[in-house]
């Protein structure tokens, strides 16, 4: 007898699906439901089921990293309300998925599906492709360890903690073992020295040009080099200028 | 504007006065005034070449005693070629939309005829019947009308490429100014139709939950389908361009209703806002996106959920709006995650372009945990002005 388990964090969900389960499929017995991604892991873990009904948003973890931890004899099966990234990937991996409002005919569908397999002793379908490109899309999936790039930098203003965001940011300073951080909002000094901050941002996107300064490419409006050979930017976001050091003036010769 | 003053003189204008070529001659006001005085010293000015070269080419013939005849003689022609060109704009505008041909000719031919027209006046003044009988003269007369013409043609060759230049620098710049234009109201549109849907997630979740109620327990769909209702109706109410902080804080409770009807205990929430705050116009879709961030991306994640909070309240001429969740807050690291499709830089974006700099949003930290959004929206004329571009 084949074995199930339901996951969705909205109860009153899960409940119907493991009711339409029943009454479509009255040969599979459903082990459990959770009702957040811990949850559905440790149940997995536990129950060792053919099938697991998974719903991609859950707190704690979401479908598909409690997916990607399950162990390669579980058969998943995606149900989502919407998810255009997330559809277009698991059609192309031909991994099962469902679609909420939960249809009947398709739920039939999948059933079918899933019985052949179970009844072949086929391999589960693998999900790495599928886990891989979507985390590139969707939001709320854990990006893969090491890519851990700066996006908020906390500030602190009074007795707040502003959050700017990295992409608002022009360019950063050196100040002491401080750093000032310009916006086209203003100025704001944080304790972290310029050379961790360096280090969490993108290089693509920040570039050093001095000593002391990062700037955000993005927000660089013309560079404008001097008789000397000297290069000095100018913002889009601020009205100073930044110089560039000759150490790093190398960097803008081919603009 | 005067008809005696020519038309401001843009580069490579023929109706400009020939000293506004010198750079020095373009720093002073145009006005009648200017325009006199300038024929008075272009006019000058051939006298002076004109003595000179009388000089030069007639030994014996005092400086001064040329100069006085050539001054007045060439004012008289200046003076009325300057009427007469005057006249030209007032009766004859349409010269001006003809063909080079035809333009030439009138810009040739009236000096000519001014040119013969001021001599006879001024021997009239200066030098009596032997002047006219000397212009009289077949071989005076090709000579007279030769210098005519060649200046019109110096004059004239330097015009019509400046004329050129002009009309293409203009017209490249109409085009630009259409392309942005295209551009802008291109991007507002999206805007707007973003602004006026419901998030389909959220849509297709909801209508999951009434499906699945309507057998098990109809009375609890049949609320569920009122809620999604009110809230299809708000969506469309919030997103005019003469949406009220009303009509907005309606569309979050209508919003909130439901997501508590999914999420039970996991949500608690509060609206705070002063009463006499209703009727402030907001620009379309202000809370929209910061409550379903702070839903969907604060509390959603979190397996025990939290509160949310949305207070407005007026300070002096501003309008301080702050939604804030004690959810999860937002991690220093990864993928700027807490934003919905419209998403916080596309609001203060917004924001930007509708107020400059009287409208600030901040992020902040909350505390224990979560995050804190707070817009100040100047009250009054401006959050007016940006609802009408709005519905432009």
């Amino acid at each position: 007898m084949p074995t199930a388990i339901v996951a969705d964090d909205e109860p009153r969900l899960a409940a119907f699906l493991v009711e339409r389960l029943r009454a479509l499929w009255p040969g599979l017995l459903v082990a459990g439901v959770a009702a957040n991604g811990p949850e559905a892991q440790a149940l997995i873990a536990r129950e060792a089921p053919d099938i697991a009904f998974l719903d991609i948003r859950m707190p704690g973890l979401t479908g598909l990293e409690v997916a990607r931890a399950a162990h390669a004899g579980v058969h998943i099966v995606f149900v989502t309300a919407h998810d255009e990234y997330a559809i277009d990937a698991f059609r192309h991996a031909a991994v099962d998925y469902l679609l909420k409002p939960v249809d009947d005919a398709r739920l039939v569908e999948t059933i079918a599906r899933l019985e052949a397999r179970l009844a072949a002793s086929a391999p589960t379908p693998s999900l790495e492709g599928v886990l891989a490109a979507l985390a590139r899309h969707v939001p709320g999936i854990a990006a893969p360890p090491g890519s851990e790039r700066l996006a908020w930098i906390r500030a602190g203003v009074g007795d707040d903690v502003h959050l700017i965001a990295v992409t608002d940011v022009a360019y950063f300073q050196a100040n002491d073992k401080y750093t000032s951080v310009f916006t086209a909002a203003g100025e704001a000094l944080i304790r972290t020295p310029i050379k961790e901050i360096i280090e969490r941002l993108d290089p693509q996107k920040f570039w050093q040009v001095h000593r002391a300064t990062v700037v955000n490419l993005e927000h660089v409006r013309t560079t404008t080099r001097d008789l000397a050979g000297r290069v000095t930017l100018a913002l889009k976001t601020r009205p100073e200028k930044v110089q560039v050091s000759r150490a790093y003036a190398h960097r803008f010769k081919q603009m | 504007m005067n008809i005696l003053s020519g038309t401001p003189g843009c580069d490579g204008d023929l109706e400009q006065h020939p000293l506004l070529l010198i750079p020095f001659f373009r720093r002073f006001r145009p006005s009648l005034a200017r325009d006199l005085v300038y024929t008075l010293i272009w006019s000058s000015l051939f006298a002076l070449a004109l003595t000179l070269v009388g000089v030069l080419f007639s030994r014996g013939v005092g400086f001064l005693e040329l100069l006085w005849p050539n001054f007045v003689f060439a004012q008289c022609i200046g003076f009325l070629i300057h009427l007469a060109f005057a006249l030209g704009r007032r009766y004859w505008p349409g010269i001006a939309k003809r063909g080079p041909v035809a333009r030439m000719a009138y810009y040739a031919g009236v000096p000519l005829v001014c040119m013969f027209i001021g001599m006879w006046i001024a021997s009239g003044l200066v030098g009596g019947a032997a002047v006219r009988h000397w212009i009289a003269q077949p071989r005076n007369i090709t000579l007279i009308s030769g210098v005519s013409l060649v200046i019109s043609c110096i004059l004239l060759l330097i015009y019509i490429p400046r004329e050129r230049a002009a009309r293409a620098e203009a017209a490249v710049a109409l085009e630009t100014a259409r392309v942005a234009a295209a551009e802008r109201a291109a991007a507002f549109a999206q805007m707007k139709l973003l602004e006026a849907q419901v998030e389909p997630h959220f849509l297709y979740n909801t209508l999951a939950h009434i499906d699945s109620a309507i057998e098990s327990d109809p009375a609890a769909a049949r609320r569920m389908l009122g809620r999604l209702v009110a809230l299809l109706r708000a969506t469309a109410a919030s997103a005019t361009a003469t949406a009220t902080l009303a009509s907005q804080v309606a569309w979050t409770r209508a919003y909130l209703e439901l997501i508590e009807m999914r999420m039970g205990r996991r949500l608690a929430w509060t609206i705070d806002v002063d009463p006499g705050l209703d009727n402030v116009v907001l620009p379309p879709a202000i809370l929209q996106p910061l409550v379903e961030n702070a839903v969907k991306h604060g509390l959603e994640p979190r397996i025990d959920g939290g509160a949310i909070a949305i207070a407005a309240h007026r300070e002096g001429d501003t309008v301080e709006v702050s939604v804030a969740d004690t959810g999860e807050g937002f991690r220093a690291t990864g993928d700027p995650a807490r934003s919905t499709g419209i998403g916080l830089a596309n609001l203060r974006a917004r924001l930007g372009m509708l107020y400059g700099e009287r409208a600030t949003m901040t992020i902040a930290d909350n505390a224990p945990r979560g995050a804190r959004v707070a817009l100040s929206l100047p009250l009054g004329a401006g959050a007016g002005h940006g609802a009408k571009r709005g519905a432009a």
